[in-house]
């Protein structure tokens, strides 16, 4: 059997994704009998070969130099894949886009500054070129990766059943951490993660983006029944779901 | 003439080594941070307190347990809340399992190669399989408790300002034990195969500055206190210490005491705790016959193998001091918050992050965040590997321009840079200073 030659890439982010597929391959070493890397940094895998079967891209992209090399890869691999939270909806540092950026770097580091810092607009890689698989959650969850690779190799189609984090935690027999007075995005966000923020008692923050279903005009109304103000619910919107805030009526 | 590395493999994040080299001999040494900026200062004012462990541990894939407990430990101070002695100890333990877990990245998948010469993750597993297999299943174990106690391996969950968001049961906490338990004898002779393959034969004399938190223990959580060699120092005094400067090639500052070069990490801790280590490890210690205090970069991975040994000895124990406790109650932050929300304050901690001292400080208001500033160990340590890697360098004749880069690069990869970290928090003093 011919190996897939995948290569891993990361932008702005935290590395952790990649920490996940080494967590994946370190589990199921029997894996490297399928794929081969020609590029996977944080494990010494270098060769200069761009052309690939499938690129994996974590992070996201922040600057120009970032989305020139997020095209070059489009253009070299036949299957385009991001992970995480950061390469599928921009990450935590998407809340940048509600900061001056430029008056930010520039108070923070002078005039200067602003041509040897470079920061733009921070983009999830979809908004740049066409990707083919996207499994979001920060991190990823191993159990997905290692569903999509397999699925790769056996030529299968890999999809993220469309239900929420909230019905996931039902399923647990959960309390409502709503009704504890906590601002939890469960109803809004996409599962697969098995609930595991809300299942050990805190806020879920929406780091798996939307589920397609999801309602965000009622959402605000039970929340702001509950008691929490417009101003907290946007807040939180603002770390991981910019994309729904368009979607609220304004009325 | 100037040699400059392609972008590192084998360290996390993007950086870049330049050597300048002038009549045969090195002239200048500097490593280029490449990492995207992400401005996380930026984002981090104006954000609600309970989210800032939640959003800081997000800077790190690596530790990001490092800076989500030492942003509680920072915000507990700002708030004034004082936390129960078991929330303390169980923290100590979090800590030094994301220790170990972030040790076995470092020691067996990226610095190891250079030791064995091989260049990927592959060829180690062709020609140390076994030993790789050993220490990953160690962390498949540690990562499977930190989510059983935390929610997740990468990021905690649950670490909020008081304690933890969720009751720890004490079933959880003898799950724990056991498994660390059985785990104790498998690392010590997992080590004893590795440490021959990173023995260093070579002479290497540099004197110098070190530096770590300090307790009563080997501490990585627990203490207020750091020692700069044997001069000891508030934590709140250390930003009077250590100055930092930005240099333009660089997404990452630097940091110096007085001007001065120092270390932070497995070394400069064992250099300062080494008479507070588990028996076990005071035993490998003396089969290594290590003369300390050391800086020299290469025995950073045979550092951080007594610390495995170390840490896994030491949560047994804690664990054993945790039996009278029957469970760690879960914090309300809803009554926190009510009783706290109009107040002001300033907060600053250190932690023994894998890679050395981490520190984080917040000013707050009204119960949101409206400073920040936080010193990672990378950007610590830069300046000491520009230093080493010159000094260690300068006493080769350059002839092969090959060999003097792989040297260079090996000891680059020794000190575990983290280029996220060092690059998120570039701006957070600078910040600081404008305002």
């Amino acid at each position: 059997m011919k190996k897939i030659i995948v290569n891993f890439y990361s932008l702005a982010g935290c590395e952790g994704c990649a920490v996940q597929l080494l967590n994946l391959i370190t589990k199921r070493l029997d894996l490297l009998q399928y794929i081969e890397f020609n590029q996977f940094r944080l494990i010494g895998f270098n060769k200069e070969v761009n052309e690939c079967d499938v690129a994996i891209i974590d992070g996201s992209i922040v600057n120009r130099e970032n989305e020139e090399k997020v095209i070059s890869i489009r253009k070299n691999a036949k299957t385009l894949i991001a992970i995480g939270s950061c390469a599928t909806l921009g990450g935590v540092q998407l809340a940048t886009r509600f900061i001056d950026i430029r008056k930010a770097i520039e108070k923070v580091y002078g005039k200067n500054a602003l041509s040897t810092i470079r920061f733009n607009r921070v983009k999830p890689i979809n908004e740049v070129v066409n990707v083919d698989y996207e499994i979001p959650g920060c991190p990823v969850e191993i159990y997905e990766l290692e569903r999509l690779l397999i699925e790769l190799i056996s030529n299968a189609e890999f999809r993220i059943l469309q239900k929420s984090v909230c019905f996931e935690c039902k399923l647990r027999e959960n309390a409502c951490l709503l009704d504890k007075g906590i601002l939890c995005l469960g109803p809004l966000t996409l599962g697969g993660c098995n609930a595991k923020c809300p299942s050990i008692g805190a806020a879920c923050y929406g780091c798996r983006g939307t589920f397609e279903d999801h309602e965000i005009n009622e959402f605000i109304k039970i929340a702001m029944n509950k008691g929490f103000s417009i101003d907290e619910i946007l807040n939180k919107l603002k770390i991981f779901m910019e994309e729904v805030i368009k979607e609220i009526d304004n009325k | 003439m100037i040699i400059s590395s392609k972008e590192l493999v084998r360290i996390e994040g993007h950086g870049k080594l330049i050597i300048e080299i002038e009549n045969g001999k090195v002239k200048d040494v500097k490593f280029r941070v490449l990492e995207p900026p992400r401005l996380f200062e930026a984002f981090l004012i104006g954000r609600n307190i309970e989210e800032v462990p939640y959003i800081s541990s997000k800077i790190c894939g690596l530790c990001g347990y490092s800076h989500a407990l030492c942003s509680v430990k920072a915000l507990e101070k700002a708030l004034k809340i004082e936390v129960p002695i078991e929330v303390k100890v169980l923290r100590e333990i979090i800590e030094m399992m994301s220790v170990i877990s972030s040790h076995i990245i470092h020691i067996f998948a990226l610095s190891l190669p250079d030791f064995i010469n091989v260049n990927n993750f592959s060829e180690l597993l062709a020609k140390n399989g076994e030993i790789i297999k050993e220490a990953f299943s160690l962390k498949q174990e540690i990562d499977y408790l930190l989510r059983k106690v935390c929610g997740d391996s990468i990021h905690p969950i649950n670490l909020i300002p008081g304690g933890f968001s969720s009751k720890i049961t004490m079933e959880k906490l003898n799950e724990l034990r056991g498994k660390i338990e059985k785990w104790i004898f498998k690392a010590s002779s997992l080590a004893n195969k590795v440490y021959p393959l990173l023995k260093v034969d070579e002479e290497f004399r540099r004197s110098g500055l070190y530096a770590s938190l300090i307790s009563k223990e080997y501490t990585f959580y627990i203490g207020d206190m750091i020692s700069i060699n044997n001069e000891k120092i508030e934590v709140s005094n250390f930003k009077s210490k250590v100055n930092e400067k930005f240099s333009s090639d660089s997404t990452s500052k630097k940091a110096f005491i007085h001007g001065k070069n120092f270390m932070v990490g497995a070394l400069a801790r064992l250099n300062l705790n080494n008479d507070k280590l588990s028996s076990r490890a005071k035993e490998m210690l003396r089969e290594l016959k290590l003369k300390l205090p050391s800086l020299n970069p290469k025995l950073i991975p045979l550092a951080q193998l007594i610390e495995i040994i170390h840490c896994l000895e030491k949560i047994l124990e804690y664990l054993n001091e945790l039996k009278s406790v029957k469970y760690i109650r879960e914090v309300d932050l809803t009554t926190i918050k009510e009783v706290k929300k109009k107040n002001y304050g300033v907060g600053m901690a250190i932690i023994e992050a894998p890679r050395g001292i981490l520190y984080h400080e917040y000013e707050i208001r009204d119960w949101k965040i409206i400073r920040t500033d936080i010193i990672t160990p990378t950007v610590q340590n830069i300046p000491d590997i520009e230093s080493s890697v010159k000094t260690i360098l300068s006493q080769y004749e350059i002839n092969d321009l090959n060999k003097v880069k792989k040297h260079a690069e090996t000891i680059v990869r020794c000190y575990d840079p983290c280029l996220s970290c060092s690059t998120h928090v570039v701006i957070v003093s600078q910040r600081h200073k404008v305002n």
